[in-house]
């Protein structure tokens, strides 16, 4: 159910307390994590918690206030360097892709070889457009492309001058939904038979939990939690990111003796200090119906059809706010029934209650 | 003269027809028309009609002339007009590219002290009038006029026979001055797109390594270009249009051909060959444009609005880039402001305002408002009449409502008097049998002909600003009111008409503003013994008189700056992108 924390990678990219702010309003602040090679790192987070900002500092668009970014040992920002962006070896995938209009797919991808060989630049495009699976749009001009299409050829051209890093904004937010999953994993295996590290910058906590090796999960300019998505998922260290993350069940308590007493049992607590309010959290999968005998008695309130699984609603005999829990399409169950619930403890965190 | 033209709502306007700014808007979801109130596009056919009658007139009015006249007309009069119009372009197309383009790119992709101000400072030449600055400069460069006498007093001349600058009155000083006020139409689309456009385009170029250096050659000026044709084919509009500056400046352009041949040589039939050589000269200004513009169709209406981030110039690279990019507010604007205030401030201690000038500000005002109101109107039912029928009939009408904002104001003006003049022989004559006395000129007379000139003219504005009005409204509200009992006309009173009141204010104080400045038509279609302050400061220019001259400029040039604020603030607006 946990994994191990992986161990952390030998940094590639290291950032190092950075702060910025806009108009005297903290963007970003004091933040620091450390990159391996080849690791893929999502930055998860609500708009305007300043995941984007924190790309554009790293791609060298912005610059930080204070604080070091270190790529693969060279300083690219911090104590008095500034690396341009042109110089950084950084590529970076736009939300709208930003295709230059004026340039055929070919000569968007050839931009950033300029400089070289004209029989190796002709290779290197046919080779990433070929990867990419769009050879056959070399021709074509952006507005000819459709949103897939367009994708795969910003990704085809940030990664034709073979970047240190590749960072990536919303990269997939412009697809239909059907569309974005095939696009989501052809991109992963491309990054991963390349081996290019990459910073994923998104909203959709299910895309991040499935294409980070780590994740790294933003709070009004802070990173609140950055660990691996399972670990993170199941043992959240704090309520906004377990709340982020999923869905959850929330089940307020009050500390006492380093445990708190709930409906559903009682949970340790050895860091809230005696008296202190307290929340349990659990996911609606630690729920399970049983005889009424055994647990807590609860009483069916709706449930929603979700296909494969029945999302149900119930609300605790003795009150409170309605909990959910997910049970298998085929289970029996009424509207209004009186049933008995069970949680399982291991899947409880307890979280002191905030204001 | 850049009255007519132009107005920079009109630049706006026009930019929003292009793909360049479309790409910018939300994509409109064609639904099906609503149907019901087909009377409103008969009445956008008729607006339309109105529009074009000026045109087919004066087709008509030119194949009355005889061939002899012709040959004459094409050796003395045409030939040479064509090849000093042709000069004239060609010179201020130069500077208002390099001018706006450069300026623009110094602004957008800069940092340095007062960089904030003279992002809009930028736009305050537009309020100045072409036959303004000629005049202004006319003055101030005077062989005993200020400048050349300081400069005299600093080199130690002490007569104008020794020491002079080159006579302003030449085609390389109106090309100047013209470039001078007309760069605004290339800087502001080029400055809009890099604000609005380019910023994540040119980031993407920086992260695929391209340096800064390169960055405006490789890729803001292939970005740039749509922008720039269409900025420079509204400014060669406007310098087409200009008959105060070139008649001061002595340069025989088109339009002063046509309004000499007419006015003094009485030669209708050629006046209206030498307009249709000159809608032969604009539809070659916008192939040239279309041209410039081929290819770019601007993909993703997805792009996010985000501000370049600009390079810092400190220490004296800052204070050297603002006194640059001031220079040419200051030339275009700044002095001839202040000329124009101690001027006028000077002959109003001495004489005050006279009653000549309080008339000609009531006549100037009245004309205004009329053609105001008349304006709106024709644009509501128009753009109306595309609200309810979308589709290709209705968008055929409102282009062809707005051709005007493509013919110079004397070729409408010459347009405009052909069937009128007939239409007041009928009435005169009618009057007299049925009543027993004439009417005279009546239309022509009233003023109603050159109001209906101002109209074919300034039409686009109001089309174009309530088109964009609508837009802000969302269709759902228009069927919101229909299956709630309003019909076409009812929602329009209720529901469209509150919600499109910002759109018709600025349409209108566009409108009322480029009336006040229009020249040519003006002058060619007053009513015998009415004046204009524009037709003021033109006979006293022509005159080479300067008694209320400065004082009539200068209520000229306030009431331009009225609408280059709001286009300064609808720039902020839309240039300071929040970030992500």
């Amino acid at each position: 159910m946990t994994e191990r924390a992986a161990p952390p990678p030998p940094p590639w990219l290291s950032i190092e307390g950075v702060s910025r702010r806009f108009d005297g309003v903290a963007a970003l602040k004091d933040i620091s994590f450390a990159l391996g090679a080849g690791e893929i790192l999502c930055l998860l987070g609500a708009s305007g918690c300043g995941k984007s900002t924190l790309l554009r500092l790293i791609a060298g668009v912005e610059r930080p206030e204070t604080g070091a970014i270190t790529l693969a040992g060279q300083v690219l920002s911090g104590s008095g360097a500034f690396v341009e962006p042109e110089a950084r070896g950084i590529g970076f995938m736009f939300q709208d892709y930003a295709l230059f209009p004026h340039l055929n797919v070919a000569d968007n991808v050839a931009f950033g070889l300029k400089g070289r060989p004209r029989a190796e630049v002709q290779a290197r495009v046919n080779e990433v457009l070929t990867v990419a699976g769009v050879a056959h749009l070399a021709d074509r001009f952006p507005h000819m492309l459709s949103g897939g299409e367009s994708q795969r050829v910003a990704l085809a051209r940030a990664l034709a001058p073979r970047p240190r890093l590749l960072l990536m904004d919303e990269p997939f937010s412009n697809l239909d939904q059907g569309l974005r999953e095939t696009v989501r994993a052809e991109t992963l295996a491309l990054l991963r038979q390349m081996q290019v590290g990459a910073i994923i910058v998104t909203h959709d906590p299910s895309e991040a939990l499935a294409v980070a090796d780590r994740l790294a999960v933003m709070h009004a300019g802070q990173i609140e939690a950055l660990d691996g998505p399972r670990q993170l998922y199941h043992v959240p260290p704090t309520l906004y990111v377990a709340q982020f993350l999923g869905a959850g069940n929330v089940v307020p308590g009050v500390a006492e003796r380093g445990q708190i007493a709930t409906p559903l049992g009682v949970f340790p607590a050895p860091d809230l200090a005696q008296g202190q309010p307290a929340l349990a959290f659990f996911r609606p999968q630690a729920l399970t119906l049983c005889d009424l005998a055994e647990g807590a008695a609860a009483r069916v309130l709706r449930h929603d059809f979700l296909g494969a699984q029945e999302r149900v609603f119930l609300t605790l005999e003795e009150g409170g706010a309605p909990l959910q829990l997910d049970l298998p399409a085929t289970a029996q169950f009424r509207l209004h029934e009186r049933v008995g619930l069970r949680l399982d403890p291991a899947a409880v965190r307890v979280f002191a209650a905030e204001g | 003269m850049w009255n007519g033209s132009a107005s920079i709502t009109e630049a706006v306007q026009i930019m929003a027809a292009t793909d360049l700014m479309q790409s910018l808007l939300p994509r409109r979801t064609s639904r099906p028309a609503l149907g019901g109130g087909r009377h409103w596009v008969w009445g956008s056919g008729f607006v339309a009609a109105l529009v074009l009658a000026p045109v087919l007139a004066l087709i008509w009015q030119a194949l009355q002339g005889s061939d002899g006249l012709w040959a004459h007309l094409w050796a003395y009069v045409l030939r040479p007009a064509l090849g000093q119009t042709t000069v004239l372009l060609l010179g201020v197309g130069l500077i208002v590219i390099v001018l706006g383009t450069a300026l623009a790119w110094l602004v957008a992709a800069h940092d340095f002290p007062g960089r904030k101000v003279l992002d809009w400072a930028l736009l305050l030449p537009l309020a100045v009038p072409s036959y303004i600055i000629a005049f202004v400069y006319l003055e101030l460069l005077h062989p005993l006029g200020p400048v050349q006498e300081l400069l005299r007093a600093i080199l130690g001349y002490d007569n104008p026979r020794d020491f002079r600058l080159p006579d302003i009155r030449s085609m390389s000083g109106a090309i100047l001055l013209l470039g001078l006020v007309l760069y605004p139409y290339v800087y502001l689309p080029v400055r809009a797109m890099f604000a609005m456009q380019a910023a994540g385009l040119l980031e993407a170029g920086r992260m695929l390594g391209c340096t800064r250096t390169h960055l405006f050659a490789r890729l803001a000026l292939p970005l740039a270009r749509p922008a720039i044709a269409v900025g420079a084919s509204l400014a060669l509009m406007e310098a087409l249009n200009d008959i105060g500056a070139s008649e001061f400046l002595g340069v025989r352009t088109l339009t002063v051909s046509i309004y000499t041949t007419w006015v003094t040589r009485s030669d209708l039939p050629g006046a209206a060959q030498i307009a249709l050589v000159m809608l032969v000269v604009v539809a070659a200004l916008v192939a040239l444009e279309r041209f410039a513009r081929r290819k770019q169709r601007f993909a993703g209406g997805a792009q996010r609005i985000r501000p370049l981030l600009p390079e810092r110039l400190t220490g004296l690279r800052g204070w050297a880039a603002l006194a640059l990019g001031a220079l040419p507010v200051v030339l275009g604007f700044g002095a001839p402001l202040f000329w124009l205030l101690s001027e006028a401030v000077g002959r109003i201690g001495e004489a005050g305002i006279s009653p000549q000038l309080w008339a000609e500000m009531r006549a100037t005002l009245g004309l205004a408002a009329a053609a105001t109101a008349a304006v709106l109107a024709g644009g509501m039912v128009v753009a109306f009449a595309a609200r309810l029928w979308p589709g290709g009939t209705t968008a055929t009408l409102g282009r062809l409502a707005s051709l005007g904002y493509a013919m110079p104001g004397t070729v409408v003006a010459l347009g405009v008097l052909v069937p009128v003049a007939g239409l007041d022989r009928m009435i005169d004559q009618g009057a007299q049998m049925l009543l027993g006395f004439g009417t005279g000129l009546v239309l022509i007379g009233s003023g109603a002909a050159l109001v209906y000139a101002y109209v074919v003219r300034f039409l686009a504005m109001s089309v174009g600003g309530i088109d964009s009005g609508f837009a802000q409204i969302p269709r759902a509200l228009d069927h919101a009111a229909r299956s709630l009992g309003d019909g076409p006309g009812a929602s329009l009173r209720h529901v469209h008409l509150p919600l499109l009141r910002p759109a018709l204010v600025a349409a209108a104080l566009l409108v009322f503003v480029d009336t006040m400045k229009e020249l040519p038509a003006t002058l060619l279609l007053r009513p015998l013994g009415v004046e204009t302050l524009a037709t003021h400061l033109y006979s006293e220019a022509a005159r080479g008189t300067y008694e209320d001259g400065a004082i009539a400029a200068l209520a000229i040039v306030a009431a331009g700056i009225l609408p280059v604020i709001a286009l300064a603030r609808i720039g902020r607006r839309n240039g300071a992108g929040r970030r992500p």
